[in-house]
């Protein structure tokens, strides 16, 4: 496992991965670290210390709600989903990623 | 919206603390126990499993603690957090608290007391709309002194011509009687002109007010308002009032509605009305005084207008001199020489002649400033507590410091302490203030009728104080909370005494000095106020108020005049004598100090005036014969009324003393004679001389006074002197009987004893004096209580000191020298200062006092002396400690 980016540049984004992933499906927090390491094919492996805080932060802004339900393995677990202010926000934070990269792309090349 | 939400979910986090931390520790143990069967579904043992997944989920507290970083709502549970703790705090030291709250209660109760007294005084407007737009009409007569009423011919030219106002309503004011399914009572009324409350805009409690447009000819129009205070005492506020009939002067009346409470009338030092009645019935509520259209010169009404729209002050005063310039033109036998005068009639008013607007300017003032000081002192007190107390607790602040608190915090939490004190001493001081105006009574003069000022706490009265506890948070909270997070952390830590630092010694040593400045200037203006009060008591009266007993009645009311009346007078002065507790009966009109005036111009020749052929005007009473032996005042020269001084006999009348030196000096003024009323009205001869007296006030400065007997000038209200044999008020009801036995008709009013009405006459200086008094007491124990603080709190913090001093070999007197010079140095600096601001404050209140100089020496002497006596005392008891310091323990303990 690579060791994961430092936490600054990687809160805004671990926002944006956290949207993405409860675009499908509402899960719990350890759904969602699960789902991010296997969707990167492993490379991202979210810091879990890093995980709470930024749900946390999500649910403040409105963006996800939460729900406790009994987990697939009949455990109570703590389910988040998507909002419509999170679908929105979602969609306007993948743009400013998509021209964020893009940016950062076209300086490396030059050289 | 979403932040709505979320805001929500943070609320009802911080709501239910205690659910959100286990919902917390579930999810974060959910999260491990699945990690943990991950580990295990990949062939790791138990613990290697659960040891892996601990490892990589790193520190449980530190994510608890972040997520719980994350939850706070910043500012508002900081606050909360605050108060808890200052709560806490308080409940450990409930000494201070309690110290605190009582000390700033008492001050800002006082304060917002004497606030209500001025609000009461100068501040409160008619309850109406736009009072602003009010103003007060008068005629302005140089030759008279200034500011007089109106005649109704004037007002009616004023309303209909002058064009300044949309609507101008005209008042006067006398005794009616009133019966309600009963005995009439006499009660005080306003006549009033059928627009009177149109114009200043009021509305009615229930019923109606008097319309203009109803009234129709005079006579036709009987109908009555009551006020609030009646509908509560006689009909229980029962809305059914409205409707029904009364008696006013013994014809029917029928009540339309009722005035809201808090209004008493156009005047704020005259009886309040119980009773409104319309113009167009002057015959019935004013009977004897002739037409209401008697003459351009019969001038009675007092005149309050609204200003038309568009027309402010400026403009109206111009447009009013123009107008009166053209009354003068085309009425000049009555107006010549008379211009105008508008005041602002925003809060009830009284003729700037008698009441000018000066003096109460001057009265409020005065009264915000000893609210002022009163409050510093007050608050230097509490400064001073809190400074000692943040001293006790260096060693706290400087472990919060330590741990990394920040300054501003702390400052914040200090500040919250002087907050919440605030609050408390806030709400009790407005309690005071509350509780206060319903003693308001005992305040007050108790005169024939209900009068005052409305002292009740209304929004300003709130806010004031509100006002003021916001202040004083600042001045007792904010220094001490700066000045204790100023800490060392170091030395604090160890446990080490602060350097010896002038600092917090010099600001404490500065607030005592201005306690005790503050206390001199308040004790000064209280001294010089009880000692104008006893120069009050001990004016020559010119009469003996000894079992002097007084009571009134009004016959013309029940129709009695003229020959009549005077038959009245007589029998029931026969019936008096008779009894066995009176020794003489007599009647007059005005009695001294009984509020009422009259007077009378005279053609006397020989005076300046009558060389310009002018009459002087002479204030007057008329009284029957045996009235100056009743009341007591000698007889100097000639003789007193008897009973050939009746109509048709020739016109005489008895001159004081004053008046005799006058008009009559180094002559004897028994015989000489004057024209009555007009330069060329009939003769009136001088048949006596008496004593001087006073008439109106125990201060007014001597005046020329006549008398015309009752025989000879009929009157309406007469006042009846009784010298009584033993105490006066024991013989009223018999009196009141017999005066029945003659007429049962007839109701009397205003039974006092002389005694009793000079004492009401001084009761504007008796109040001032007790305020002032009480104010200055208490800014002196409250100086005295940090005075004791700062040298026992000096003392202490020179324990070490003082004891290597004592080790070393001094004795008990030089240790104790060396704490007194300390205090004594306060002493004479704040005495100093103190004299110096009352030299200032009492020069400005010369007007105010009676008999006394506003440097009066023996009040400058005592206050000094016995301030600096007690405050050395006061400093003493703490000082004796010191010299009792065990030197091997100060110099071990730290």
């Amino acid at each position: 496992m690579s060791p994961p980016p430092s936490t600054e540049a990687l809160r805004g984004t671990l926002d944006l991965l956290i949207l993405k992933t409860l675009l499908l499906e509402p899960m719990h927090g350890w759904g969602i670290s699960q789902r991010i390491q296997q969707l990167s094919r492993g490379v991202l492996d979210v810091n879990q210390g890093s995980l709470y805080p930024a749900l946390q932060r999500l649910e403040h802004r409105g963006w996800i709600r939460s729900e406790w339900k009994t987990s697939e393995n009949n455990r109570r677990a703590k389910y988040y989903a998507l909002s419509a202010a999170g679908q929105r926000a979602l969609q306007e934070e993948t743009e400013g990623w998509r021209r964020f990269a893009g940016a950062v792309e076209l300086i490396l090349e030059t050289s | 919206m979403s932040w709505l939400r979320g805001l929500a979910t943070r609320l009802r986090a911080l709501a239910l603390r205690s659910a959100s931390e286990r919902e917390m520790d579930e999810e974060l143990r959910f999260h491990l126990q699945m990690e943990t069967e991950k580990n295990l579904r990949a062939g790791m043992t138990p613990e290697e499993a659960r040891r892996r997944a601990v490892l990589d989920f790193g520190g449980m507290e530190r994510h608890r603690e972040e997520l719980r970083e994350g939850r706070r709502l910043g500012v508002l549970e900081d606050l909360a957090r605050d108060l808890r703790y200052t709560l806490r705090g308080f409940r450990h030291s409930p000494a201070f608290a309690v110290a605190a709250i009582l000390t700033l209660g008492l001050a800002i109760g006082a304060g917002s007391v004497v606030f209500s007294l001025v609000n009461g005084l100068v501040l409160r407007p008619f309850p109406v709309p736009d009072p602003e737009r009010l103003v007060a009409l008068w005629n302005f007569d140089p030759r008279e002194g200034g500011a007089t009423q109106l005649s109704y011919e004037e007002y009616l030219d004023w309303r209909d011509s002058s064009g300044i106002f949309a609507g101008l309503a005209g008042q006067t004011s006398r005794t009616v009687s009133l019966a309600v399914d009963g005995p009439a009572e006499l009660v005080w009324s306003e006549v009033v002109t059928e627009d009177y409350f149109a114009v200043l805009g009021l509305q009615p409690v229930v019923g109606r007010f008097f319309l203009p447009e109803e009234s129709g000819s005079p006579g036709s129009y009987p109908f009555v308002v009551l006020s609030h205070h009646l509908w509560r005492e006689r009909f229980r506020t029962d809305p059914a009032v409205v409707g029904r009939q009364v008696l006013v002067n013994g014809h029917p009346f029928q009540v339309i509605g009722v005035a809201p409470e808090s209004f008493h009338g156009l005047r704020r030092f005259g009886f309040w009305p119980d009773v409104w009645v319309p113009m167009g019935m002057y015959r019935v509520a004013l009977p004897g005084s002739g037409e209401l259209r008697s003459g351009r010169d019969d001038r009675r009404l007092l005149t309050v207008g609204r200003l038309a729209p568009g027309v402010e002050r400026d403009e109206a005063e111009h447009r009013a001199s123009a107008f009166a310039r053209r009354l003068e033109e085309e009425f000049p036998a009555t107006n010549q020489g008379i211009g105008a005068l508008l005041t602002s009639a925003r809060t009830p008013f009284d003729s700037p002649r008698y009441v000018p607007p000066r003096v109460l300017a001057l009265v409020a003032s005065l009264g915000m400033v000893a609210v002022a000081l009163l409050l510093l002192v007050a608050c230097a007190n509490i400064a001073s507590l809190m400074l000692a107390r943040s001293a006790a607790r260096r060693r706290e602040i400087a472990v919060r410091l330590a741990l990394g608190g920040s300054r501003k915090r702390l400052v914040r939490q200090l500040l919250t302490e002087s907050a919440v004190l605030a609050t408390a001493g806030g709400s009790l001081g407005l309690l005071i203030a509350a509780l206060t105006s319903h003693f308001q009574s005992a305040m007050l003069p108790r005169l024939h009728f209900r009068v005052g000022l409305d002292v009740s706490v209304d929004h300003r009265v709130v806010l004031f104080t509100a006002g003021i506890a916001f202040l004083a948070v600042f001045l007792f909270g904010l220094t001490p909370a700066l000045r204790a997070t100023r800490v060392d952390v170091i030395p604090a830590l160890r446990g080490q005494p602060p350097r010896a630092g002038s600092g917090r010694g010099r600001a404490r040593d500065l607030l005592v000095m201005g306690q005790i400045a503050a206390s001199v200037v308040l004790l000064v203006v209280g001294g010089l106020f009880l000692r104008s009060l006893g120069a009050t008591r001990t004016v020559d009266l010119g009469l003996d108020p000894q079992n002097r007993l007084l009571l009134s009645v009004d016959p013309s009311l029940q129709g009695y005049e003229g020959a009549r009346s005077l038959e009245l007078f007589r029998q029931v002065v026969r019936e008096l004598e008779a009894m066995p507790g009176v020794l003489s009966a007599s009647w007059g009109f005005p009695v001294p100090f009984d509020t009422y005036e009259n007077s009378t111009s005279l053609f006397i020749a020989g005076t300046a005036e009558a060389q310009k052929r002018q009459t002087v005007d002479v204030s007057m009473s008329t009284v029957d014969e045996g009235y100056f032996g009743a009341i007591g005042t000698p007889l100097l020269a000639g003789r007193d009324f008897a009973s050939f001084d009746s109509a048709g006999a020739p016109l005489v009348m008895i001159v004081n003393r004053t008046m005799a030196e006058r008009y009559w000096p180094g002559r004897e003024a028994v015989g000489q004679q004057a024209r009555l009323g007009r330069v060329d009205g009939p003769t009136v001869e001088v048949v006596g001389v008496v004593e001087d007296g006073v008439y109106f006030s125990p201060t007014d400065p001597r005046r020329p006074y006549l008398f015309l007997p009752l025989r000879q000038n009929g009157a309406r209200t007469m006042t009846l002197v009784i010298h009584t044999r033993g105490e006066p008020e024991a013989v009223l009801p018999a009196v009141r009987e017999k005066i029945h036995s003659v007429d049962p008709e007839l109701p009397t009013f205003g039974a006092v004893t002389m005694e009793r009405s000079v004492r009401n006459a001084l009761n504007a200086q008796e109040t001032a004096a007790v305020l002032a008094a009480l104010l200055g007491a208490l800014a002196l124990l409250l100086a005295i209580v940090g005075l004791y603080g700062v040298v026992a709190y000096g003392v202490s913090r020179r324990t070490r000191e003082l004891g290597i001093r004592i080790a070393l070999g001094a004795t008990p007197h030089s240790v104790l020298g060396t704490v007194l010079r300390g205090a004594g140095r306060s002493i004479l600096v704040g005495v100093s200062l103190g004299l110096a601001g009352a030299v200032m404050v009492s020069r400005v209140m010369g007007s105010l006092l009676y008999g006394v100089s506003p440097s009066d020496p023996i009040t400058f002497f005592s206050v000094p002396v016995l301030l600096s006596t007690v405050a050395l005392i006061a400093s003493f008891l703490p000082a004796r400690r010191a010299t009792r310091v065990d030197p091997l323990v100060a110099l071990r303990a730290e």
